[in-house]
């Protein structure tokens, strides 16, 4: 008797799913009432400091001579999404891989720091800090990982400096070519945007209109993320990884003024990097001096810094040994989450392993 | 309506309740609800309507495929999560528009002239309050600590300039004993390793960082 048959199927389906949403209900209210979750627990010291910046080196094994520098985003997040929990952790990936991992942390900026600008960033912060990772490891090299907005910096740093001994550079999202850097091109386009008057009324960018500039780039992503805790409450482990997740991601940082001016002026409206008319500290940034071995690293899904844009390094970058790699996810899940730790981690530290022997 | 598909017919009636329920609202908000609005008023469910019917289409392809299996929640998860995809789609397409990019900088636009006297007055009004307590005002308080991070970043360039002067004057200590050797480094690839990027030496500067 079919019917009969499927009845009884669906009963049992009805049942199962009745469980699953009851389970759910249980853990929505135990998420609702747990504490935070602690974020970036890879041990960790402090090697320098300079007003809000930080330099940590990592615990680790340290079974690699040349230290690895990891440069991220200045202001928009703090950097814990790099170290989110125990076995989801870009840094103790790193680590565990026997390297000797520096990660810069520009800190949360105040209204006293407005006059910091992407220049003094450059030329005297960038400088500073590579200084002290070659000082505290020992090293004669040093390998660079620019991620996002670390990565226009930080090979601005070293298109600047070829003395600067970088045994090799790594572009992880990082926009270079800002023509093609999607929606935040167009709504900053100087069309449209008056950066100065921006800046002139508000003085350093609020972390709430970063938030928003944010969130309206994928304005459905707050349903998707909900639906899929709902979907996911029965499991544990997501829920944990979305706990630790939704900590960072509602820690929102503001752009110091003049560092914001500079960076949608140069940068977004000027296209300055790709078009060989940047400079910084009175000096010009030319990426073909760029020499060093080279990686970049592209999201399929990346809505912030687009494959297209972060892959113009390859083109205008002067090494020789230069690869390109599109893995699946978006800026974000690029270099946190499970699939990170399948696609990305490992492409990336094993390229680095094969070149730092 | 067919008969041969009641999941179809399910869903042709939610969408024309949708559609009902949509042109009540309109007629709510004071818009017209005939098909074609006169020149100039806008038809705010002429943005969705699209949306919806290719969500519908979405769903009832999948029912047609495959009739609706007692695994329910997953097929009303995966409707949930193509319809959010196609109105995530939408919305790309929309924001993607110069026309998008212009409202958005005229709306910015005029928010930054409301809020400029606003915040203004607000900052006079803080500061002459604090000035009746007897405490410094928030621009007092900034300017100190700006003033604190300047002396840090002097005394960190006089730190550079003294590393500096020991590296030379490790250099010519060496040069003096063993006569014939710089006191420079080599990095694996013939480069020079210097310990010291960006120092005072390498470092160029503008007239303004020496002002500093």
């Amino acid at each position: 008797m079919p019917e009969t048959r499927d009845a009884a199927e669906a009963v049992r389906s009805l049942a199962a799913e009745w469980t699953r949403t009851l389970t759910r209900a249980a853990h929505a209210l135990e998420l609702a009432a747990a504490p935070e979750p602690a974020i970036g627990l890879t041990p960790k010291q402090v090697v320098y400091r300079r007003n809000k910046a930080r330099l940590y080196r990592y615990e680790s094994p340290r079974t690699r001579a040349v230290p690895v520098l990891f440069v991220p985003n200045l202001g928009i997040s703090r950097p814990s999404i790099f170290d989110l929990q125990p076995g989801s952790s870009f840094v103790e990936h790193m680590c565990r891989s026997g390297f000797d991992f520096f990660l810069l942390d520009w800190g949360v900026y105040g209204e006293e720091d407005n006059g910091l600008t992407v220049d003094e960033c450059v030329t005297r912060l960038l400088p500073r800090v590579v200084r002290k990772v070659l000082e505290t490891s020992g090293a004669d090299e040093l390998a660079v990982i620019g991620y996002c907005m670390g990565a226009p910096l930080s090979v601005s740093f070293v298109a600047q400096h070829p003395e600067v001994p970088v045994r090799a550079y790594v572009n992880m999202a990082g926009p270079i070519d800002f023509a093609q850097a999607g929606l935040f091109a167009l709504w900053l386009d100087k069309r449209f945007y008056d950066v100065d008057r921006v800046v002139d009324t508000v003085g350093a960018i609020p972390a709430d209109w970063v938030k928003v500039g944010f969130k309206l780039l994928r304005p459905t992503m707050d349903v998707t993320t909900a639906l899929n805790l709902w979907w996911n409450l029965d499991n544990p482990r997501y829920v944990r990884g979305y706990q630790a997740l939704s900590r960072w991601a509602n820690d929102y940082v503001p752009f110091p003024a003049e560092f914001f001016r500079q960076w949608v002026k140069e940068f977004y409206q000027e296209n300055r990097l790709v078009q060989g008319t940047l400079r910084l500290g009175g000096q010009p940034v030319d990426l073909r001096r760029v020499r060093c071995p080279l990686l970049v690293v592209g999201a399929k899904e990346d809505y912030i810094a687009p494959p297209g844009c972060v892959r113009a390094l390859i083109d205008h970058a002067g090494s020789t040994d230069k690869s390109y790699v599109e893995l699946p996810g978006g800026h974000i899940s690029l270099i946190a989450g499970r699939s990170a730790s399948v696609h990305c981690w490992p492409r990336v530290s094993d390229w680095l392993a094969a070149r730092l022997r | 309506m067919t008969a041969q598909n009641p999941v179809q017919d399910a869903f042709e009636i939610w969408k024309k309740a949708l559609e009902d329920g949509t042109q009540a609202w309109v007629r709510a908000l004071g818009q017209t609800a005939t098909p074609q609005p006169p020149p100039g008023a806008p038809d705010f469910s002429q943005f969705w309507r699209p949306i919806l019917g290719q969500g519908m289409e979405i769903w009832q392809k999948a029912a047609a495929q495959g009739g609706v299996s007692p695994e329910f929640a997953q097929q009303w998860k995966a409707f949930l999560d193509q319809w959010i995809e196609v109105w995530s789609k939408a919305l790309g397409q929309a924001m993607a528009t110069e026309g998008f990019a212009q409202a958005l900088g005229r709306y910015l636009d005029q928010s930054l002239t409301a809020q400029a006297p606003l915040r203004k007055g607000m900052e006079q009004y803080t500061d002459q309050a604090l000035r009746t307590l007897g405490l410094p005002s928030r621009a007092q308080v900034v300017g100190l600590a700006s003033q604190l991070v300047a002396l840090e970043e002097r005394i960190e360039g006089l730190e550079d300039r003294l590393d500096e002067i020991r590296r030379l004057l490790g250099q010519t200590t060496r040069a003096t004993d063993r006569p014939g050797e710089t006191g420079e480094r080599r990095a694996p690839g013939g480069r020079r390793a210097s310990r010291s990027p960006g120092g005072p030496a390498a470092r160029p500067t503008t007239p303004s960082q020496e002002a500093r």
